[in-house]
């Protein structure tokens, strides 16, 4: 009867709040809550919410080794944190998403905080200006169209400083909203001004910044001529880890004709045959969906030392990706590697280790064509011989 | 008056002419037909030599053993028409002895020609 009851309790539970993960707000100025009450409802309703102010001492990020929170919001001030940077790098090391929402005169603190994710914020007290997309002409309040990643129709407005990314190409770092064209910000020209920045580590953990508060303020989402009402929650969603997550499993690789999975070893030159499932996190259903790739670009690479092969991986059905290809003229140990960086997805990094043998002796082609020649005259040899011999011993 | 020659004895063909008179001449019978194996056996490795320079020597145990057994042969052939021969015969054992010595010989060949040919 106990039992029951504490299974039943067990399942009601399970979907109310006390199963939820738990996010950290810190903030210095309290009227950030009521400015941003629009953010805080949509956070409210996938999470448990603890508002803490930051000079204060009464909340932990770690207790006895356990991280407290899953994930952070931080509304950065002119003063330095009590908590320090290598602190929050380990809670973000640990795989919990941070999402940082600056403002142009933030502390040296959190400019060497953003750093560490490869982006920069501007200068103290710039702005970013556009006198042709903007709100009611006035050009301090900008608006872009230029949203990737995340799924927003309408044009976003920013009202603030700018961020840039690092000026070298790196597959985790994301300008997820970006200037217009005609945007500027003193000596940033519009394609390198980032208003929402976004960095995925290798862990997979994500990290969002953006260069003011005013994006997801209550004036901008309230409006519906603007998208910030969907970035609100497309960044919730993308930042807290519940879109784009990806997850592979069930690798198979046997011969082509058999039905042995992963068998000891391969020999050279045979047909071989790969498959692995991949499955996206879906939020509205709650559950693992198949992934659709939109256009082949799941590659599988056959290394060893040098990629042999580099080949996409064709769908099959529900959540497969297979190929079947024949192993090069060549023994060794060679891995099956998928390297899978698609912008906005977490990553896939996949090894599996075969080896490829030679030919036993036995295995080398007989009888080949090439060789009759040789098989001729060498029993030729022996026939010329026996004829002779004959002739030999009969002769007087 | 020497009786008219048709070919003048001191050029090639002369040389050639004689070599054949001579040799169809003196030679007994049983050194004809071994001298007819080694040329039937000298073909065969040329033949050999002439596809392999053609297509390559892809199978190379098998151009190896081709070649071997029919110059093998060859050389073994003209080992044994050298006892028998009176006038070229070396290290003084019958002819008998001579004879199971090459079969044994060609035995041992043909063997490992099988075994090689692949």
């Amino acid at each position: 009867m106990i039992k029951f009851l504490i299974l039943i309790l067990g399942v009601v539970l399970a979907g109310t709040p006390y199963n939820q993960k738990k996010v950290l707000v810190l903030s210095d100025n309290p009227a950030v809550y009521v400015s941003h009450s629009q953010f805080f409802n949509l956070l409210s309703k996938s999470y448990r919410v603890d508002y803490k102010n930051i000079q204060s001492n009464t909340f932990n990020l770690q207790l006895f080794g356990e991280w407290q929170y899953d994930h952070l919001v931080l509304f950065s001030t002119t003063n330095d944190l009590k908590v320090s940077t290598q602190e929050l790098l380990d809670f973000y090391d640990s795989g919990r998403n941070i999402l940082l929402l600056g403002s142009t005169d933030q502390s040296k603190y959190f400019r060497k905080f953003l750093n560490s994710f490869g982006l920069d914020m501007h200068d103290y007290g710039s702005s970013v200006v556009d006198y042709f997309n903007n709100i009611k002409g006035n050009q301090n309040i900008v608006t872009t169209n230029n949203v990737n990643i995340l799924k927003v129709d309408k044009p976003v407005a920013h009202q603030g400083a700018g961020l840039t990314m690092t000026p070298y190409e790196t597959f985790q770092v994301y300008g997820l909203v970006r200037g217009s064209e005609t945007a500027f910000s003193g000596p940033n020209l519009s394609h390198n001004i980032i208003y929402v920045g976004a960095t995925q580590g290798r862990n997979n953990a994500r990290f969002v910044a953006t260069g003011s508060w005013e994006i997801l303020s209550d004036e901008f989402v309230n409006d519906s001529n603007l998208g910030n009402f969907e970035l609100a929650q497309e960044i919730i969603r993308w930042g807290f880890g519940q879109s784009k997550i990806l997850k592979a499993e069930n690798l198979i690789h046997r011969r082509l004709d058999s039905d042995d999975i992963k068998p000891y070893n391969y020999r050279l030159r045979e047909d071989c045959y790969f498959s692995i499932d991949i499955y996206e996190w879906d939020y509205q259903k709650d559950q693992w969906v198949p992934y659709n790739s939109t256009d082949n670009d799941v590659i599988l690479e056959f290394v060893m030392l040098d990629p042999y092969y580099r080949l996409p991986l064709k769908k099959g059905e529900g959540s497969k990706y297979e190929l079947s290809f024949k192993i090069p003229d060549v023994y060794g140990v060679f891995q099956f590697k998928i390297n899978y960086l698609k912008p906005g997805y977490t990553f896939l990094k996949i090894a599996e280790k075969i080896t490829v043998r030679p030919f036993r002796h036995d295995e080398y082609g007989r009888y080949l064509v090439q060789a009759f020649p040789y098989y001729f005259s060498s029993f030729g040899t022996m026939a010329g011989f026996v004829v002779f011999l004959i002739a030999f011993l009969l002769n007087k | 008056m020497s009786e008219t020659k048709f070919v003048d004895e001191n050029s090639l063909l002369g040389i050639a002419a004689t070599f054949w008179q001579q040799y169809s001449t003196k030679t007994p019978q049983k050194l004809k037909i071994m001298d007819a194996f080694s040329l039937y056996c000298f073909i065969l490795v040329i033949i050999q030599l002439f596809y392999c320079a053609l297509v390559g020597d892809f199978p190379r145990n098998s151009f190896l053993s081709g070649v071997f057994a029919a110059a093998g042969a060859m050389i073994i052939n003209i080992c044994l028409r050298k006892q028998l021969n009176p006038e070229t015969k070396y290290m003084s054992i019958s002819n008998e002895r001579a004879f199971w010595e090459y079969l044994a010989a060609m035995v041992v060949l043909f063997l490992t020609v099988i075994n090689f040919l692949g």
